[in-house]
């Protein structure tokens, strides 16, 4: 499902130098593959998977997504591969606010080519717990609630690769397993490919693939050494 | 989810900022639908009152302007009078032959008078002398014919009734609290149009329009404007006093002589609702509005009925012509009308002849415009005015004839155009702060907006989609609020209806759009039709239609900044 080759990034610095952040020779998750990716904060977690989602372009090196290289597609091409096949949770969830619940999921779809189905919006609510709260704005939703409302929109579009960063970072520890076994138990059901950047290991320690972003970044690997 | 939809979300997420903004917007375009409208329904109804009916003022020598601001819209200053050979010379030939039998009659008694006065004296100086008596009655015969000669043929001498369609007269001078009353004969509910295009003829709303004479009221029958008298609060059967002079003058006074009001009109939505009309007859015979006559003639207080030839006219065979008016003899009624002799009018209002061979050009009906127009203006009507007591130094002491449409036209060109345009780009300008409104509205709240659009951007959304989102925002907010400022603004015109219509006569109602413009022909696309003679004229589309193209451009005008700054957002910056 995804392949990254020789992907590296750097940024120049104000003062010239040039930043490395990423050295990645070669990564690799299969179709309906579920991994855990951990690793401390600052060592390029963000932005492997925003290279990953074409939201930023690697230094050098390719990303295939489903045998397509992305990396060499123009930045309206990899839009459309985004919403096409790839889902995306964010730590902070990043609802839209003007948006109900239903409308939030909706919007998960509405860039993807053909895929606007109002009904798999409505039973992706039902089957993360929130069918009596479709009409409600993320305001008036809880942390939990507003979470859940974010995977679902991440499987609106029926993704190949749902990218997970943190994404119980910021929720209370009841609700926490919650979202873990409802990203885990759809992708599974719907062979979806899954990579979850966590913290916690407790979370780390329920998947059979865990990788470490320090042996996969050469450029951790060197800081570290 | 379309694009619409997220647009209209991101305008509901901010609702005051957006309402703020629309309100903005409607504001001003309120004060360009108002403006447009209200200039639009006014020209209209300025120039369809100037086309209407009549293409010919003869009024007296001075301002063409004062003239026609006079007769047309019954405002400015009252004019000087002109003679009434001028209204006799285009009138019809029936109705000058009529009035020249009652003006022979009128002379004929006034003779008979000062003779039985003179023959009085002489039967008391000089009593046994038969032979004065007899030479004092075969003067008065001698006197009596020559006033039948030289009024015999006059029924075709001077008239210029060929060139005139019909003639109607008009007396201004008497108001009626501050409107004006307007002297004229029936004629004038009868030719007088509102509309060219449909020949619509003024109606009554209760009543009729006054008589000639009538065997209750006599000469005094008065019609009066809508406006008259639904704010005077007259009703059919009440009667009238005109005030005569200026109201606001010292010299003005209340006519003793009352009109009992007979019919008021419908609406005209033209200067006729803020006009009481008067029978002229009538009119004539208020005192103080006898034409000072040279002391040759008036030497009495003009005959009343009991001193003219019972049978009227009829008496006189040599001027015995077809009864042309159904109306009782006159002189048998009381009073007698004024002889014409005694008689001024304000204004003629002149519908010029057309030709049936040249119909279909219209040039005969301009051609006979121009004769009467230079008949007047130059002098050649006075040489045929010989025949009356009129004699002017020159034509232009007396009279002009004035083109209504010239002067209306060139009125708007001068004057209401210009404020027009100075209006339209006040309000314009207003729209452009406005617009400037929605810019500052969507960058201030940029921030925030940096983040969602970076959101959408993630799940998918292209640079291109962001860019459309923000600049429908726009375009919708400007539309909101021209869709509110437009009915806002025909509300404002609904509301202020009333008051426009009692200040100018001209009603402004909700419904009332600003006119049509030639959008096709200006164009250029009359190419397409050669042969047609008016091309695409006719496809017209009201200037408040092109608000909506105009503020769809200037949302977008001001929608490009911010759109261009939603395209750039850098997602993985506004993200974290």
């Amino acid at each position: 499902m995804l392949l990254l080759t020789d992907i590296t990034k750097t940024y120049r610095q104000p003062n010239g130098e040039i930043l490395p952040i990423l050295d990645v020779p070669r990564y690799e998750v299969d179709a309906g593959e579920q991994v855990a990716l951990v690793g401390d904060s600052g060592c390029g977690k963000t932005t492997l998977l925003h290279i990953i989602a074409g939201i930023t372009q690697p230094t050098s090196g390719q990303v295939f997504l489903d045998g397509v290289e992305a990396s060499r597609c123009g930045e309206a091409a990899r839009d459309r591969i985004r919403a096409d096949k790839l889902g995306y949770v964010f730590q902070t969830f990043n609802l839209l606010p003007a948006f109900s619940a239903l409308e939030n999921v909706l919007l998960g779809m509405t860039f993807a080519r053909g895929k606007r189905d109002r009904a798999r919006a409505q039973s992706l609510l039902e089957r993360v717990g929130l069918q009596h709260r479709t009409t409600h704005k993320p305001a008036a939703m809880s942390v939990g609630e507003q979470q859940r409302v974010a995977v679902a929109r991440a499987l609106a579009n029926r993704p190949g690769l749902l990218l997970a960063d943190e994404p119980t970072a910021n929720v209370d520890p009841r609700n926490q397993q919650q979202i873990v076994d409802l990203i885990r138990t759809t992708c599974r059901e719907e062979n979806i490919a899954l990579i979850m950047v966590t913290h916690s290991q407790h979370v780390a320690g329920q998947f059979a693939r865990v990788d470490r972003l320090a042996d996969i970044n050469r450029v951790v690997a060197e800081a570290l050494a | 989810m379309n694009s619409f939809k997220i647009a209209w979300r991101s305008i509901q997420h901010r609702g005051l900022g957006s309402l703020l903004t629309i309100l903005s917007m409607a504001l001003g375009v309120m004060l360009v639908v108002a403006v447009l409208t209200i200039h639009g329904v006014v020209s209209q109804s300025f120039k369809s009152n100037s086309t209407l009916a009549y293409d010919v003022i003869i009024g007296s020598y001075g301002s063409r302007m004062q003239v026609t601001m006079n007769t047309v819209f019954y405002l400015s200053s009252p004019v000087e009078t002109i003679p009434y050979e001028y209204y006799l010379a285009f009138c019809d030939e029936d109705r000058r032959s009529s009035q020249l039998r009652h003006s022979v009659a009128w002379q004929t008694a006034l003779v008979r008078q000062q003779s039985s006065d003179a023959l009085d004296e002489l039967a008391i100086s000089a009593l046994p002398g038969g032979g004065m008596m007899h030479l004092a009655l075969a003067t008065l015969d001698h006197e009596k014919r020559r006033i039948e000669e030289q009024r015999i043929g006059l029924n075709s001498a001077g008239s210029k009734s060929y060139l005139a369609q019909f003639a109607i007269p008009v007396n201004l001078g008497d108001y009626l609290g501050t409107f004006r009353v307007v002297g004229t004969t029936p004629g004038f509910f009868e030719h007088i149009e509102l509309d060219i295009d449909t020949h619509r003829k003024m109606t009554f709303s209760s009543g009729r329009p006054f008589r000639e004479f009538d065997e209750t009221n006599q000469y005094f029958e008065a019609v009066l404007g809508s406006i008259v008298a639904r704010e005077l609060g007259y009703k059919v059967g009440d009667e009238i006093f005109p005030i005569h002079g200026d109201p606001n003058s010292s010299g003005a006074h209340t006519h003793e002589q009352g009109f009992r009001i007979v019919g008021i009109l419908d609406s005209t939505g033209a200067p006729h609702d803020r006009a009481a009309f008067v029978n002229l007859e009538g009119f004539y015979l208020l005192d103080g509005h006898v034409k000072p006559m040279d002391e040759r003639r008036m030497t009495d207080p003009f005959p009343v009925a009991e001193d003219m030839p019972e049978g009227g006219t009829a008496d006189f065979p040599g001027t015995e012509v077809e009864k042309a008016d159904d109306r009782p003899s006159p002189v048998l009624q009381a009073p007698a009308p004024l002889p014409i002799e005694l008689r001024e009018v304000t204004a003629v209002l002149v519908r010029s002849a057309e030709s049936e061979e040249e119909e279909e050009d219209g040039f005969q009906a301009i051609g006979s415009a121009y004769v009467i127009q230079s008949d007047v203006d130059e002098g050649v009507l006075k040489g045929e005015l010989e025949w009356s007591d009129y004699r002017p130094l020159r034509a232009q002491d007396a009279a002009q004839a004035v083109n209504p449409i010239m002067e209306v036209t060139s009125l708007f060109e001068n004057l209401v155009n210009p404020i027009r345009w100075v209006l339209l780009v006040l309000t314009i300008m207003i729209c452009v702060v406005s617009a400037i409104s929605i810019l500052v509205g969507i960058y201030s709240s940029m921030s925030q907006r940096r983040y969602e659009i970076a959101v959408i951007r993630a799940l998918g959304a292209s640079r291109g989609k962001v860019l459309m989102i923000t600049l429908l925002e726009s375009v919708m907010l400007a539309l909101l609020g021209g869709m509110l400022g437009w009915v806002a603004g025909h509300v404002l015109n609904a509301a202020a209806g009333p008051l426009i219509e009692s200040r100018t006569g001209v009603s402004i109602g909700f419904f009332d759009f600003a006119p049509g413009f030639p959008v096709l022909s200006w164009l250029g696309f009359d190419g397409l039709f050669p042969s047609g003679g008016n091309g695409l004229q006719w496809f017209r589309v009201s200037t408040e239609l092109f608000l909506i193209p105009g503020l769809i451009l200037l949302a977008i005008l001001v929608g490009v900044y911010p759109a261009i700054s939603a395209y750039r957002t850098d997602v993985a910056k506004s993200l974290s």
